[in-house]
């Protein structure tokens, strides 16, 4: 086999890009019935395939927007602080605008190397993120506020996010207040009770959901019912979706292993069902954020792969598993999005150590997803899409 | 730890000693965690006794980081590779962490996604306790963490490797504060 390392660019991508399509086409979708829990699974190998045109969805990379919408940003969309456990860029109703959060070093870092070693002291300021939102139409970008990430957008444009107490400092712990503007030109409100390490997800209905990281990077999952009104709604969890309405969040409990998902109301907290990923013998472990939830099913990103749940008629099942195929060079997809129905979604595709990231449109069914190429090496992608529900799409 | 124990230990660390041609990474001692998988990598301690640079190693105690490969994957990545100063250092922690906890530096993974809130610590109560399931150490997928390293404690069949790290990182060449304060270049992670 002839070594990557010493070919140019150029080869090294056509080398991959001929791997990559001489795995698909030997590659076979597998079915597998199984029972468990009581119902029956398709289990497929997912076959990756190069697209030959852009692929669908919405997605940022290196200081722009692609895919269903081209633009160029004020920089590039990126969070260190959340990484995609809320979206790095977040369109509003009807894709007009697009929020989304930058990140600017105040000192350059070699992570290779400690801090000491590179003559940081405790309280050397290193980093500080800004949130932004762009306007598609006129092609227009606007700070919305600095030292603030991880927006949450909701459909009467109300944003809600984090406003670091300080920029992100050396050994010291980055803590924010939960903020939200009913309008971008209004004035923020705080709505936590005491500075943590937040991250904020999506609105559910007039209810926000976010993230605190504890001890270990423990999320918790908490609720935002207004002004000081925060409660947990679950602790050491994952937001996967929210249901379309709304009123139900699908949550992964990672408090054992394997963990669960569950069914909860978002009004009170009350678990409706749950299923304990143990018992479908798939060997999935967790299921984790950035997931989607369209009709009565939900795309969850797990350590195998992409899980389908069917959330309806009182109980979790899971109906369909695509795993990722560990021969070819995408070994995870995360943030898994359906798009205009329940037959494909949208997702990122992470390559192995030293790779990038590639965007990924699925087709449940023949459990086929087309890669769009880039060359290695690129700058990182993120899918862009609001979890907060309902839509309330215009468009 | 007993004194036939520790004797045992030092009597292993001599016998594992290795010469290398590199100088220390400082006067102190370190842990270097060799990441190869999940549930099952490695950690040891390599302190320098001697001015020197010959290498002294601990036994190795199996350790285990995240439940994902994936570094960049916020609470479940393994740990990001290199060097790391150590923030703190604490017998009885008693928060969501329990027990023996070594607090580590963020560091970032290859796509610029910071890894904060890591420890090296165990399942066990402040006071070394067991309190299943939350703080007990009583099977393999223990060693899976939200990207902390984890070594094992003792109740359940597994050996207090989490005790016996704390005794080298206290007894050679280490550190003997306890609390929140910094340790250079305390942790190397390798694959």
């Amino acid at each position: 086999m002839t070594p990557l390392r010493g070919l140019s660019r150029r080869t090294k991508a056509a080398t991959l890009l001929a791997a990559t399509t001489l795995v698909a086409l030997v590659a076979v979708a597998v079915l597998q019935p199984i029972g468990s829990a009581g119902t029956r699974v398709d289990v497929h190998t997912v076959t990756v395939r190069r697209a030959t045109g852009p692929v669908g969805g919405l997605f940022v990379a290196a200081g722009h927007v692609e895919g269903a919408r081209n633009a160029a940003l004020a920089g590039t969309a990126s969070s260190p602080l959340s990484g995609w456990i809320a979206p790095v860029a977040v369109p509003t109703a009807g894709d007009r605008q697009l929020v989304y959060s930058t990140w600017r070093e105040l000192r350059h870092t070699d992570p290779g190397l400690s801090w000491s070693k590179q003559g940081i002291h405790p309280g050397d300021a290193l980093g500080k993120p800004t949130l932004w939102i762009h306007d598609f139409g006129p092609g227009r970008d606007e700070a919305i506020d600095t030292n603030s990430f991880s927006a949450a957008v909701r459909s009467d444009g109300a944003i809600a996010y984090v406003r670091g107490t300080d920029v992100y400092r050396a050994f010291t712990t980055y803590t924010g207040d939960i903020v939200v503007r009913s309008a971008v030109s209004a004035q923020p409100v705080v709505w936590s009770t005491k500075p943590a390490e937040y991250v904020a997800a999506a609105w559910a209905g007039d209810t926000l959901l976010a993230y605190r990281i504890d001890e270990g990077e423990q999320l918790d999952v908490l609720a935002f019912d207004g002004p000081g009104e925060e409660r947990l709604l679950l602790a050491d969890a994952n937001l996967v979706a929210l249901s379309p309405d709304g009123t139900r969040a699908l949550l992964a409990s990672e408090a054992t292993v394997p963990g669960s998902v569950s069914v909860v109301n978002v009004a009170d907290g009350t678990i409706v069902n749950t299923l304990d990923l143990g018992s479908l013998n798939q060997g999935i472990r967790w299921a984790a954020y950035g997931g989607s939830w369209s009709g009565d099913l939900v795309a969850a990103p797990t350590n195998v792969g992409i899980a389908v749940f069917e959330v309806s008629a009182g109980a979790i099942s899971l109906r369909e598993l695509l795993k990722s195929d560990p021969s070819t060079s995408t070994d995870g997809f995360t943030e898994p999005q359906f798009t205009s129905d329940t037959d494909h979604l949208v997702a990122r595709g992470d390559e192995g150590p030293g790779g990038g990231t590639t965007a990924l449109e699925c087709d449940l069914a023949t459990a086929t997803c087309l890669a769009q190429e880039r060359a290695p090496g690129s700058a990182w992608l993120h899918p862009a899409y609001n979890p907060s529900r309902p839509k309330g799409d215009d468009s | 730890m007993n004194t036939r124990t520790r004797l045992s230990l030092v009597v292993a660390a001599a016998t594992a000693a290795i010469t290398i041609a590199v100088a220390p990474a400082s006067a102190h001692g370190h842990f270097e965690f060799d990441r190869t998988s999940n549930l099952s990598s490695s950690l040891v301690w390599v302190y320098y006794p001697s001015s020197n640079p010959t290498a002294y190693y601990s036994p190795t105690w199996r350790a285990g980081s995240g439940d994902s490969t994936n570094c960049s994957y916020v609470g479940h990545g393994w740990l990001p590779l290199g060097w790391y100063d150590v923030k703190g250092h604490w017998d009885h922690y008693d928060s969501i962490i329990k027990g023996l906890a070594t607090q580590l530096q963020d560091k970032a993974c290859g796509d610029g996604t910071l890894r904060t809130q890591l420890f090296i610590h165990t399942k066990e109560l402040a006071y070394y306790g067991n309190s299943c399931e939350t703080y007990c150490f009583d099977s393999s997928t223990d060693y899976y963490s939200n990207g902390c390293i984890k070594l094992s404690h003792s109740g359940y069949g597994f050996p207090d490797n989490i005790q016996d790290a704390h005794w080298w990182w206290h007894n050679r060449d280490g550190y003997s504060f306890h609390g929140a304060a910094t340790a250079d270049d305390a942790l190397y992670v390798h694959s």
